[in-house]
């Protein structure tokens, strides 16, 4: 029996709250509140199945009520405007960009070694890494409260290793999306995906479930001012203005 | 004599305003460099300073040797010219000082009372009107002087006669009192390779500047004032001190005053690159150091029940420094969106124009920003930069979209939705598409009007 388990055995809340996603059925099966902090989450499902949102939403949940948060992009296909979309302040978002998956597992590793971010997602999409350094990821977590969420999509070969460290394993799939209707046309407005509770060392019994995932979500709590971009203005999800472009530029840095 | 009379006597003549303080910080330099050399100094006012020489030799060689290495190392450090003495006593180190001859050194080989003796009286530490009664006595050395009775110099001349007599029979009066140095904290790191990378160095200074604030956390001060200094590899030195603005013991505080000035000795040429390098044609820096002084004593702090916010900026600076050299500097960044920007040069543009009302300001770690001109295409969260060519057909029954040699049927769409600039502004005239096929997977496209061709700018996933 887990420690959490144990916990609601004997009418105590579990030690490590978690990041709630806003899904409140979502958040009840997992049986962490949510996704844990100190402990390995995996997110995995076909390619376009939704996995990637739901972590991005975690992100965004994570910094309700500020600190920092890290995106370990291995794709390199962060789209920002889908974050600001869900909330997620993207001041307070560190994207790491790195070369293959062993660079993305150590930058990950001296990330949770900082112990200075709320949650990290690590998106490996279809890579495989090592497997030999999921137990330090595992060790490294549990050291601190920061929540680890690895996002991968499921095929015929498997992260090795991962499933087994994982505390929480959540197998989503996209089965379509939700519309808004009008008389003369509809929009998507989220995703509604099947959600199986693969593993969760505080399991709840629940396995299955459907859940709406709105594209855009309301930030959950209190938040500090914005110290960069508050003269930036802030469209994710609602203009529909096309075209992406990069840009970098010099050290900014905001007060803290 | 009265400046306006020596004006009235001299009218060519230059008169320089006195300045004690300019003397008291021109001197304390001279007195730094003597604490290279000995472990006590003594401060005999403006001017004037005794070292303690004994068990020097092996570390500088002979007592000549010596004095000119002190005396070269003076000049090349504060550039004024210093005479040195050296004898067993101050008295006979101080009168050979200042009968040095051109070499600026003079070493007593022989017994101080012995070279004193030769010595005119006036010499001593004796007033005016003493000297005149000696003179009047035709006692005209120091060696005539110390051959007097000791109790008729006392009944005479009192206590300071005796004192004096003591110093011309080559006795010491006291022990040499060191002064009191102010108390500084000093760290410095040595590159084993020429380094040229300012974020780089920025990462040995943050490891400088924790250090320093550990020990001044230890000693339970604050420091005023933070002073570092830069080595290159050709031997030049770069160094400030900077007074803060109020006292401190952060280590952020340390490092970012450091930052900046080693960022100012970066080539101004870079000001505008995302990580700006000390020019190659310079020579790298090969060690840095970094020192607090002016500490005062540290002020009582709350420590925050849930933790310190900007501790955890400090180690997030700290792990994305480390990430940058591991990485490269362009592998982390922050995002911000910029709904107008279509190209590269627009967003550039407006990132400058957004750093230029938004200056630089401490504590917070992302390296960089990028700008994305994309906004608005519901539930999009991968982003294909650039975008992928694809195919969209159509038969009586359904479309299909052909990505990557694979296709999949389209079971529903959202769109499309023309998108076009003013003519002035960059080109685009572009339908959106969402699409959802058959597997599950949503992709967002567009068809550029201007090429006739379709793109996928992303999936839903």
């Amino acid at each position: 029996m887990g420690l959490h388990a144990a916990g609601r055995l004997f009418g105590v809340n579990p030690p490590e709250a978690g990041f709630a996603t806003g899904i409140p059925a979502l958040d009840q099966a997992t049986g962490f509140a949510g996704i844990p902090r100190g402990l390995v989450s995996e997110l995995t499902g076909p390619r376009g199945g939704g996995a990637l949102t739901l972590g991005l939403r975690t992100l965004a949940a994570a910094l309700d009520h500020g600190g920092l948060a890290a995106y370990v992009d291995l794709p390199g296909t962060f789209a920002p405007s889908a974050g600001a979309a869900l909330s997620l302040d993207l001041s307070r978002l560190v994207v790491v960009r790195p070369p293959d998956a062993d660079a993305a597992l150590q930058a990950t590793a001296t990330l949770l070694r900082s112990n200075a971010f709320e949650a990290l997602l690590l998106d490996l999409e279809a890579t495989r890494p090592p497997v030999n350094r999921w137990s330090h990821l595992a060790d490294l977590a549990g050291r601190g409260a920061a929540g680890l969420v690895v996002v991968t999509a499921s095929g015929r070969r498997r992260v090795t290793g991962l499933p087994y460290l994982a505390s929480l394993r959540l197998g989503v799939a996209c089965r379509g999306w939700r519309w808004q209707r009008s008389r003369l046309t509809q929009a998507p407005i989220g995703l509604a995906l099947e959600v199986r509770v693969l593993k969760s060392r505080s399991g709840t019994g629940v396995r299955r479930l459907v859940i709406d995932c709105p594209f855009l979500r309301r930030s959950g709590g209190p938040q500090d001012a914005l110290p960069l971009d508050a003269a930036l203005p802030n469209h994710g999800g609602s203009a529909d203005a096309p075209g992406m472009v990069g840009a970098a530029a010099g050290d900014l840095r905001a007060a803290s | 004599m009265a400046v306006k009379e020596a004006a009235q006597r001299c009218p060519r003549g230059v008169f320089v305003p006195d300045d004690p303080p300019r003397y008291t910080r021109a001197f304390a330099a001279v007195l730094d460099v003597l604490d290279r050399f000995s472990p006590l100094v003594e401060d005999a006012g403006v001017g004037l300073a005794f070292a303690d020489a004994a068990g020097l030799e092996p570390l500088y060689g002979p007592d000549a040797a010596l004095g000119a290495r002190v005396r070269r190392d003076i000049v090349a450090t504060t550039g004024h010219a210093a005479h040195i003495g050296l004898a067993t006593g101050r008295l006979a180190a101080e009168v050979a000082a200042r009968t040095a001859g051109a070499e600026g050194v003079t070493v007593v080989a022989t017994s101080d009372r012995a070279y004193l003796a030769a010595q005119p009286v006036e010499r001593l530490p004796l007033d005016e009107r003493t000297l005149a009664t000696l003179e009047t006595l035709g006692i005209a050395t120091i060696g005539a002087f110390a051959g007097l009775p000791a109790n008729a110099v006392r009944t005479r001349y009192g206590v300071e006669g005796a004192q004096a007599r003591r110093l011309a029979r080559g006795e010491e009066l006291r022990p040499l009192r060191g002064r009191k140095r102010p108390l500084v904290l000093h760290e410095a790191v040595d590159f084993e390779w020429e380094e040229h990378n300012v974020d780089r160095l920025a990462f040995a200074l943050q490891a400088l500047a924790q250090r320093l604030a550990a020990r001044l956390a230890q000693r339970d001060r604050m420091a005023q004032q933070v002073g570092g200094r830069i080595e290159r590899a050709d031997g030049t030195v770069q160094q400030f001190a900077l007074p803060l603005p109020e006292p401190s013991a952060a280590a952020a505080t340390f490092r970012d005053a450091a930052r900046w000035r080693f960022e100012a000795w970066a080539d101004t040429a870079q000001a505008g690159a995302v990580m700006p390098e000390i020019s190659s044609h310079q020579p790298g820096v090969v060690r840095i150091s970094l020192d607090v002084r002016h500490l005062a004593p540290g002020v009582g702090t709350q420590r925050s029940l849930l933790g310190n916010r900007s501790e955890r900026v400090a180690r997030a600076n700290h792990a994305i420094s480390r990430l940058r050299a591991q990485l490269g500097d362009a592998a982390l960044f922050r995002m911000a969106l910029c709904p107008d920007a279509f190209t590269l040069e627009t967003a550039a543009r407006r990132l400058d124009a957004y750093v230029e009302t938004n200056p630089t300001r401490d504590g917070f770690p992302p390296p960089a920003v990028w700008l994305t001109g994309l906004v608005g295409a519901r539930g999009l969260t991968r982003l294909f930069a650039p975008p992928r060519p694809v195919r969209l057909g159509q038969d009586k029954d359904a479309r299909w979209v052909t990505l990557e040699g694979a296709t999949r049927k389209v079971v529903a769409s959202y769109g499309p939705q023309r998108v076009q600039t003013e003519w002035w502004a960059e080109p685009v005239d572009r339908d959106y598409l969402h699409v959802q096929l058959d597997d599950g997977r949503g992709l967002v496209l567009y068809h550029d009007r201007a090429q006739g061709r379709w793109f996928a700018q992303g999936a839903l996933d």
